[in-house]
């Protein structure tokens, strides 16, 4: 089991500073903004990627803990306050509305689903993947783990954290693929050899020192993906990643530098 | 492991199904769903705004919520919740399905997959207008919305099991638990887990009743799968769970989970894609995964929803890779749609189905529209099933399909 790492993506509110506005997002939410951003970042260097796989043959798990929530409560909220329901702002409020729009952006056909486990999102979307190659299902596919921040619920959101821990809006993707895959791409030269990942699930209160050290960069909960991105991009980085969330549940992912 | 053979080519383990819960509209158990379906029962009443929901009923709901008693509970006061049912509803169906397979405990080594949409949104979608409407301070909300990660369910139950395995939630909407049982059949084919507990949950809530009338999908007279004069769905709310093994005594084994496959229609963020491409391509994927032709399905239990576009588009789908031959039916007309508890729900009917060697009927069903050329089953029909096909679509072009077979199918 594993699969090779092609691309690694990270996006964050700097990357989609002004995106929202743009025409083709008129009717999108924050979470597709971001997530289209991030996976528009990983197709840079191979555009064909898809397409030299084939649509049918690429694959694509979305990882998210709140997923559209602020479509959600805008939904919501427009009946209470105006009597309209809009079906629109409906469409975009299920966790799965993202990668719906993000399999019809690019076009994708594969094995498609979405996974959402708080702090583990991102981590469980990688499993998922790597889970989907060995078993033959895809030989290119696209994770996504991202979370946002809902401005007018983050008082009460903010009660749930640790003290000190900062958050932020982000998207963090990896464009994985197996052999197959990698030799219909030809040209691209992989990243990493992505081989494993476990999960300590057992929970613990964190220090507060362990809140500054960990979470002192903007963490949302599907990071797990981002800091991943991170580390397969600092050259002095290597096996394993050993990740700490804000609830004391640790995960691991192996890899192989290549 | 099991030998190699025709069905299982790749010498990996087989799935068996052990176990069986659920607490639908019906009431609780797989049986009461069964009777209700099988004899034409509805399940649904109108609300107050005239839409058939299938709800479970009040006194049931407080039985559970007595029986089950939450490690959390929201604060009393003037925004007391009206139900706090997800986990309930849950812990009951596990305990019927564990109950039956024979499990006294999950097993650090088990795996705990579920599903759902919308999680426990009943129990902070209103707090939440209240706080944003300043009826309600942060305090208080807080204690409300720390309910709204869908993993919260996931983990209650973890937490009531006292399991600390591997986990994971689904939320692919509609094709959610159909999905949850096609990892499920993934993490006991790679040795992940020799068990795995797989199920959803899902409770009627203003977002899903409001959002779907957005549509103009909801109807007020029961659904009408594949019918000419189709013109809606009606919503309901279920907790169904099913105990999955990789090996087991026989006498335990109602029957297999041959294989699943999950498709994207890449068309449009709600209605399905006409030709049904996603929905082909997860059942072709399915039968691929359980090495069997489209001429070995005995029946195919459909999604069948009762809305114009997704029967026409699960039709033609249907209708390309099995011909017009292949008996379809669905069962929504009495239990409505539980969104993504829908599929694990039917699949139990269905594995049931397989047992009593009976194909359901679809109740409603008079004639098919000019847009249905498959052969939609109106009545009950007695007749072996070796190899069952369950279907199911959802919002976003998510498409999932997973097969069950007969004992005597499976090496």
């Amino acid at each position: 089991m594993g699969a090779f790492v092609l691309a690694a993506a990270n996006v964050g509110s700097d990357d989609v500073s002004g995106h929202a506005l743009l025409p083709e997002f008129r009717k999108s939410s924050l979470g597709m903004v971001y997530t289209h951003a991030a996976v528009t970042k990983l197709l840079q260097a191979t555009p064909e990627a898809i397409a030299k796989v084939g649509a049918e043959q690429c694959g694509i798990v979305v990882g998210t803990s709140q997923g559209e929530l602020g479509s959600t409560k805008e939904f919501l909220e427009n009946i209470a306050l105006k009597g309209v329901a809009r079906p629109i702002i409906f469409q975009n409020s299920l966790h799965n509305s993202t990668l719906g729009f993000l399999t019809l952006q690019f076009g994708i056909t594969g094995q498609a689903l979405t996974v959402s486990n708080g702090y583990l999102s991102g981590e469980d979307a990688l499993s998922t993947a790597l889970l989907m190659f060995d078993q033959g299902l895809c030989h290119l596919c696209l994770v996504v783990g991202f979370d946002l921040l809902v401005d007018s619920l983050e008082p009460a959101r903010d009660l749930f954290y640790p003290y000190g821990l900062k958050r932020a809006n982000g998207a963090g993707a990896l464009m994985l693929a197996d052999e197959t895959g990698l030799r219909r791409m030809n040209s691209s030269v992989p990243l990493a050899f992505l081989n494993n990942i476990t999960v300590n699930y057992k929970k613990r209160t964190l220090t507060p020192a362990e809140v500054s050290e960990n979470f002192n960069d903007g963490h949302y909960e599907a990071d797990g993906i981002a800091k991943l991105v991170t580390q397969l991009r600092a050259s002095s980085a290597c096996s394993p990643l050993v990740q700490l969330k804000p609830d004391g549940m640790e995960t691991t992912i192996t890899f192989d530098r290549l | 492991m099991t030998a190699p053979s025709k069905n299982n080519p790749f010498n990996q383990p087989v799935t068996s199904v052990t176990g069986l819960g659920c607490v639908t509209p019906a009431g609780l158990g797989p049986e009461a769903l069964w009777n209700a379906v099988s004899r034409g029962t509805s399940l649904l009443k109108p609300d107050d705004r005239g839409y058939l929901l299938g709800a479970v009923a009040p006194e049931l709901k407080n039985q559970l919520r007595e029986k089950w008693p939450l490690p959390t509970k929201a604060p009393a006061g003037p925004h007391k919740p009206t139900q706090l049912s997800g986990v309930c509803y849950s812990l009951e169906a596990i305990a019927q399905a564990m109950y039956q397979a024979g499990w006294s405990e999950l097993r650090s080594d088990d795996g705990l997959i579920f599903a759902t949409t919308t999680g426990q949104i009943p129990v902070w979608e209103h707090a939440m207008m209240q706080f944003l409407t300043r009826g309600m301070d942060v305090d208080e909300f807080s204690a409300y919305f720390k309910h709204q990660p869908l993993a919260l369910t996931l983990n209650q139950i973890a937490d009531a099991l006292a399991f600390e395995g591997p986990r994971q939630l689904v939320t692919s909407a509609c094709a959610a638990s159909t999905q949850a049982l096609a990892m499920a059949d993934w993490w006991i084919r790679t040795g992940k887990v020799r068990r795995c507990l797989v199920g959803a949950t899902e409770l009627l809530c203003d977002l899903t009743i409001r959002g779907f009338e957005s549509f103009q999908l909801l109807s007020s007279e029961p659904a009408k799968p594949f019918d000419r004069t189709r013109n809606g769905i009606n919503l309901s709310e279920a907790s169904a769970f099913i105990c999955l093994e990789a090996s087991s005594p026989a006498s335990r084994v109602l029957c297999h989970l041959s294989g699943g496959g999950l498709g994207s229609d890449a068309y449009h963020m709600t209605s399905p894609e006409p030709s049904g491409r996603g929905s082909f391509s997860a059942m072709q994927r399915a039968l691929k995964a359980a090495a069997l032709q489209p001429s070995q399905i005995d029946w195919l239990y459909a999604h069948g929803t009762g809305s114009p576009h997704n029967d026409a588009a699960e039709s033609a789908a249907i209708q390309a890779l099995f011909g017009r031959e292949l008996a379809v039916s669905s069962t929504k007309a009495i239990h409505g749609h539980a969104l993504a508890a829908s599929g694990i729900m039917e699949a139990i009917l269905a594995i049931l189905a397989i047992g009593r060697s009976t194909i359901l009927p679809t109740h409603n069903f008079v004639s098919a529209g000019d847009d249905v050329t498959v052969n939609v089953v109106a009545s009950a029909i007695n007749k072996p099933l070796k190899h069952v096909l369950k279907n199911t679509l959802g919002f976003g072009g998510s498409n999932a399909s997973v097969i069950f077979s007969a004992l005597s199918e499976v090496s």
